[in-house]
């Protein structure tokens, strides 16, 4: 636009000179008083079909324009009768040969003409215009031919012929087609069934229509221009309601292809028609209804409402016109009058679902009865069910449990979510119902859920939140009272690796049993007769069990071993909580550090928890994110829990009791380093309980699909990183600590239990025996006794590497306290024997310990006492020997040596020979 | 060790070539253990075990030495107070047996004259890959006054035995040098007593064992 307006702008400046050039350049365009074709188009498609037609007639020009074959396809789609796909295949077909004749055609022309191609073209358009005119069937003059003949057939004045009329002569085509051949469309009962018979077929949309509207135009018309409902025609040539609804629903079909002036009219005219009908329909059915005449009256008019349009006011009538919304099928508060004090019981709310779920079932048959495939009435009536029934029953029960008691309330949610769950499940599909059922239910059941979930989530969470810090708050308490009396360990030294693995074993046997939050009887199909439930509340603290044994979430503590044996299904946490009974009392020695039971017992509650949070997750959407979410957080609050406040505080104990370690102040030395020991079953703790919590996180959010393992920015694999480095952490910190608590210990056996004649036995008299005992010395096998006891303890309990790092430092600093008190001792090359026997059992203990570099110290050690074993007399190799660096692996340098080799008892008889043979060695000189 | 009784006790060390079996041949007879992939032995290691010869208790102390031992002050200390050695070496690596002689020379410099020699051919279970006959061996032996066995400490085999007959050889040489003597007590190794060896071949006690 922008363009056109300035090249006159532009022009103007050029011409200046002459203002009027530009004036007389200008042209006065002529308007025609031709309307362009796409505004008659346009202005086509609003007259009505008759006028149409008659338009065709006025010139070939407005026919071609009339017959255009996507202006029909429009009228056939808007009614949906057209098939695209079919469509196509059928003009891919006929394409091809068009293209042949096309071809053909061609070739004749331009032997016929001979000349310009021009001129020939606009001929052959013309011929092939008119040549399509005579192949057509649906013309005009057809059409409107047929259209009397329908509407004479309904003994009906022909009014609309009248606007035909005046341009019948003017028929391109013989009007004289015998109408007989349209006799089997006329035949009402044939009408009822017209739209199965449209073809769709390009080029051929006019004729599909035509038959389509002699068929139904005049009934349409007809009912347009009726007064009241008695009146219109199709009333009286149908008689049966069936058919009559088919008629009014084609007839609202058709008039959407109706948008022709007063089109408005008409069709609110055939919706109040239809209106009317329906309301007598209704009637019908609503009487059928009242005498639940099942398989007569409600059946017919459900059928008839159907086909009218979809019956969706007759299913409506139905659903809220039911019986079942008048029963009294329960009352929530049973669920917890019938409990013991605070406890809530679930076999009410189970009657009562199973009772629902059989009202359910019986209308599942009548509805298959009553109503026609298409319409999911079941799923209607579920809607209403769900809204009128069970929320009403849930609502006030939660409500009323939530003011009584958190933990009725959790376990009322939970329990009653999941047998609504499977109240849903046990539900079957009508025949109507699609493939969706299930899920539709599912949705169903948890819009009941949605408006508690939130709570409940919150709930659980602080819930779990007070338990646990009640749980370590507790026992802080019981351990602060006892603190006084005694600090007593020992540790029985038992088999650590397969108590670990037995207790482990069972923890996961536990972990794994299937979630049964509801009573076993539940999990049966709803039809089944429920076995009565076995066990009835006995005791108070039974109560809160029985109703819903939550198998594990209530750990019957060892205290307590005859609770849980009356309940078959919690016989293994039984075993698990007597091992852990086993265990601790093994673990006497750090009963005042930190608990494995404590420890159980909170994940037993984390499980409950989030077993029940878990349930919700199947709700999907945002709120199942929501209850997923809430899982690990529960998740995250256990570990915070367990690892800051309880096990942190143990390991901070602990490692106190190392550094305050004397072994001189100790008054009876055992086989172990007793605050070493309780720091190394900590760890060995430590590791059960990570374990513990491993397989719990495996078991209850990674295999349930709740938290992402590999998700590393997952809040539960965060938690659990950090638990697992803090404890890592506080093991790292004490191993530094009880390194220099073991080698204070084996400086300390050094210093008393090595005596002075061990390496330089006193010379024997001649002649008497002498004692000759070889073998490694007292002290040497209570410093690899206790060594080893202490890096025995940790295997397998703390990660690869800390253990290999922490082995590597004992052994290094056991090789420095070896030759601080190798360098203390004289030895005698009769005690070289004892040295060498003492240093091939160091030997063969760091060999256990599998590490090559630690070995190369010790090897030099066993070389470096041989040395003692040379005589007097070799005083000269000895020198050589000591000068000798390779032999002892780069370990000891030859000065270092040397001041071993002060050590010998005969040191000052050699050192004169050592010390020449070392420098004239050395030096070339001498 | 003091405290078990024993009515004998003699020092017997293992020579040979490193990685003939000295070690397995130890384990064998004093743990009955045997160890497919030990190391070359560092320095020296000890075993005792004691044996029935005649209801007398006779206790041996075997020491295990480093093959590859370079030190003549070391090796000498090792031989210093033996009664009796066994000369091992592998049937199935010649080299080792070639080496005899030189083993021979050293214990003839550095051990008691008299000491108690016995060739071990180890290694007897591997027969498809021998590399020393029997009968050479035989023959090195006895033209070198040894005493000969073969053994195999891997299954077992003549181990027992080796050490029986060796501690059996030195207890008659031992017993009978002490009733020569009129010496009623146990024959001590270190105890300083001059033990000869009667059918040794050279004549007299040249050296007494000193306490070592």
């Amino acid at each position: 636009m922008a363009t056109f307006k300035r090249a006159p702008v532009a022009g103007a400046g050029s011409n200046r000179s002459s203002i009027l050039s530009s004036l007389k350049a200008t042209q006065m365009i002529e308007s025609k008083p031709i309307l362009p074709a796409e505004i008659i188009s346009t202005i086509l498609d609003y007259l009505p079909i008759p006028d149409l037609i008659s338009f065709a007639r006025t010139s070939k020009r407005m026919l071609e324009m009339v017959y255009e074959d996507s202006r029909w396809v429009q009228r056939l789609n808007v009614m949906g009768v057209w098939n695209e796909r079919e469509a196509r295949k059928r003009f891919e077909g006929a394409m091809r040969r068009k293209r042949e004749m096309m071809k053909m055609k061609h070739e004749e022309e331009a032997k016929k003409l001979g000349i310009g191609v021009n001129g020939g073209a606009g001929s052959g358009a013309a011929n092939a215009g008119a040549r399509k005119t005579s192949t057509t069937i649906f013309d005009a003059g057809v059409e409107e031919e047929r259209q009397r003949r329908s509407v004479e057939v309904v003994n009906k004045p022909p009014t609309i012929r009248t606007s035909v009329d005046g341009f019948e002569t003017l028929t391109l085509t013989p009007i004289a087609k015998p109408p007989i051949q349209r006799a089997p469309m006329l035949d009402p009962e044939a009408l009822l069934n017209i739209f199965s018979g449209v073809k769709s077929i390009r080029g051929s949309a006019r004729q599909e229509y035509g038959k389509i509207y002699a068929a139904l135009a005049p009934f349409y018309f007809d009912l347009a221009r009726s007064r009241s409902h008695v009146d219109p025609v199709i009333f009286r040539v149908y008689l049966d309601p069936e058919q009559q609804a088919q008629m009014l629903a084609h007839l609202t079909i058709f008039a959407r292809s109706d948008w022709a002036q007063g089109w408005r009219m008409r069709e609110e005219r055939l919706v109040t028609m239809i209106g009317v009908f329906e309301n007598a329909v209704l009637r019908e059915f609503e009487q059928g209804c009242e005498a639940w005449d099942v398989d007569g009256k409600m059946r017919r008019y459900a059928h008839v409402l159907g086909v009218l349009n979809g019956g969706h006011a007759g299913i409506e009538l139905f659903v809220q016109k039911h019986p079942l919304f008048n029963d009294r099928l329960g009352n929530s508060m049973d669920c917890i009058n019938q409990a013991a004090t605070d406890g809530i019981a679930l076999d009410p709310s189970q009657q009562f679902l199973e009772k629902l779920a059989g009202k359910i079932k019986e209308q599942s048959d009548v509805i298959d009865r009553v109503f026609p495939k298409g319409e999911d009435v079941l799923q209607s009536l579920l809607d209403k069910v769900a809204e009128d029934i069970l929320m009403e029953y849930v609502t006030p029960l939660f409500d009323e449990a939530h003011d009584r008691n958190i933990t009725s309330y959790l376990k009322a949610v939970a329990g009653l979510f999941e047998q609504s769950m499977r109240f849903g499940l046990s539900l079957k599909a009508s025949n109507n119902s699609g493939e969706d059922f299930p899920a539709k239910v599912e949705a169903m059941v948890a819009r009941v859920f949605e408006p508690h979930v939130d709570l409940y989530l919150q709930e659980e969470l602080d819930h779990f939140k007070r338990l646990a810090e009640h749980e370590v708050d507790d026992w802080e308490k019981k351990l602060s009272e006892q603190e006084a009396t005694k600090e007593s360990f020992f540790m029985g030294n038992f088999n650590r690796v397969a108590d670990k693995k037995d207790f482990l074993s069972s923890f996961k046997k536990v972990v794994m049993m299937p979630v049964n939050v509801l009573p076993t009887a539940m999990s049966l199909p709803f039809g089944a007769p429920a076995p009565k439930p076995t066990i009835a509340p006995v005791a108070n603290r039974m109560s809160l069990q029985v109703p819903s044994p939550l198998p594990s979430p209530l750990p019957s503590r060892p205290q307590t071993p005859g609770l849980g044996s009356s309940l078959p299904t919690e016989a293994p946490t039984d075993e698990l909580a007597a091992k852990a009974a086993l265990m601790a009392s093994k673990l006497e020695g750090i009963r005042s550090l930190f608990s494995i039971e404590v420890a159980l017992d909170l994940t037993h509650a984390a499980k409950a928890s989030i077993e029940r949070a878990a349930l919700f997750v199947r709700l999907g959407g945002q709120t199942g994110e929501e209850a997923r979410e809430q899982c690990e957080a529960i998740f995250v609050v256990l570990l915070s829990i367990l690892g800051s406040r309880h096990v942190r505080t143990g390991f901070d104990k602990a490692v106190d009791h190392l550094g305050k370690y004397n072994p001189r102040e100790v008054s009876e030395h055992q086989q172990g380093v007793a605050p070493l020991v309780t720091f190394l079953e900590l760890v060995n703790v430590g590791d059960l309980i990570s374990q513990m919590i491993d397989v719990f996180y495996e078991q209850q959010l990674a295999a349930t699909k709740l938290a992402d393992r590999n998700d590393f920015l997952d809040p539960a694999v965060k938690a659990k990183k950090k638990f697992e480095q803090m404890l890592d952490e506080r093991v790292a910190a004490g191993l530094n600590k009880g390194i220099d608590v073991l080698m204070d210990e084996v400086e300390y056996v050094c210093g008393t239990l090595q005596k002075p004649t061990d390496f330089n036995p006193l010379p024997c008299a001649p002649g008497k025996p002498m004692d000759f005992d070889i073998g490694p010395t007292a002290a040497a096998k209570q410093i690899v006794a206790i060594v080893e006891s202490h890096t025995k303890m940790l295997n397998g309990s703390t990660d690869k590497n800390t253990l290999d790092v922490f082995n590597q430092e004992v052994g290094l600093r056991l090789f420095t306290a070896l030759c601080k008190h190798l360098k203390r001792q004289r030895v005698s090359t009769d005690g070289a024997i004892a040295l060498i026997s003492d240093m091939n059992i160091y030997f063969v203990y760091i060999r256990t310990l599998r590490n090559s570099d630690l070995l190369e110290y010790f090897k030099a050690l066993r070389e470096l006492s041989q040395i003692y074993l040379i005589e007097a007399k070799h005083a000269k190799e000895l020198a050589e020997v000591i000068a000798d660096g390779a032999r002892f692996g780069g370990v000891f340098r030859a000065e270092e040596v040397y001041e071993f080799a002060e050590r010998r008892a005969d040191w000052y008889t050699v050192k004169r020979d050592v010390e020449r043979a070392m420098y004239g060695i050395g030096c070339v000189a001498m | 060790m003091a405290n078990d009784e024993y009515d004998f006790l003699f020092k017997v060390v293992l020579i040979g070539d490193s990685g003939v079996g000295k070690s397995n041949l130890l384990s064998r007879f004093t743990r009955n253990e045997f160890n497919l992939d030990s190391k070359s032995t560092i320095g020296v290691e000890f075993a005792t075990r004691s044996i029935q010869v005649d209801s007398k208790t006779i206790k041996a102390q075997i020491w295990d030495t480093a093959g590859q031992e370079r030190y003549r002050a070391i090796t000498s200390a090792y031989y210093r107070g033996a009664v009796g050695a066994l000369l091992v070496y592998d049937i199935s690596k010649h080299q080792t047996y070639e080496n005899v002689t030189r083993w021979l020379k050293e214990l003839r410099d550095h051990a008691d004259s008299n000491i108690v020699i016995m060739l071990v051919g180890n290694k007897s279970d591997l027969r498809h890959l021998r590399a020393v006959p029997t009968e050479e061996a035989k023959q090195f032996a006895s033209e070198n006054n040894l005493s000969f066995i073969e053994t195999s400490a891997l299954d077992a085999s003549n181990v027992e035995l080796a050490f029986q007959n060796i501690l059996t050889e030195i207890y008659r040489i031992v017993s009978s040098k002490a009733l020569d003597n009129g010496d009623a007590s146990q024959a001590n190794l270190g105890a300083g007593t001059n033990i000869t060896l009667s059918n040794a071949v050279e004549e007299g006690s040249s050296k007494g064992s000193k306490c070592c």
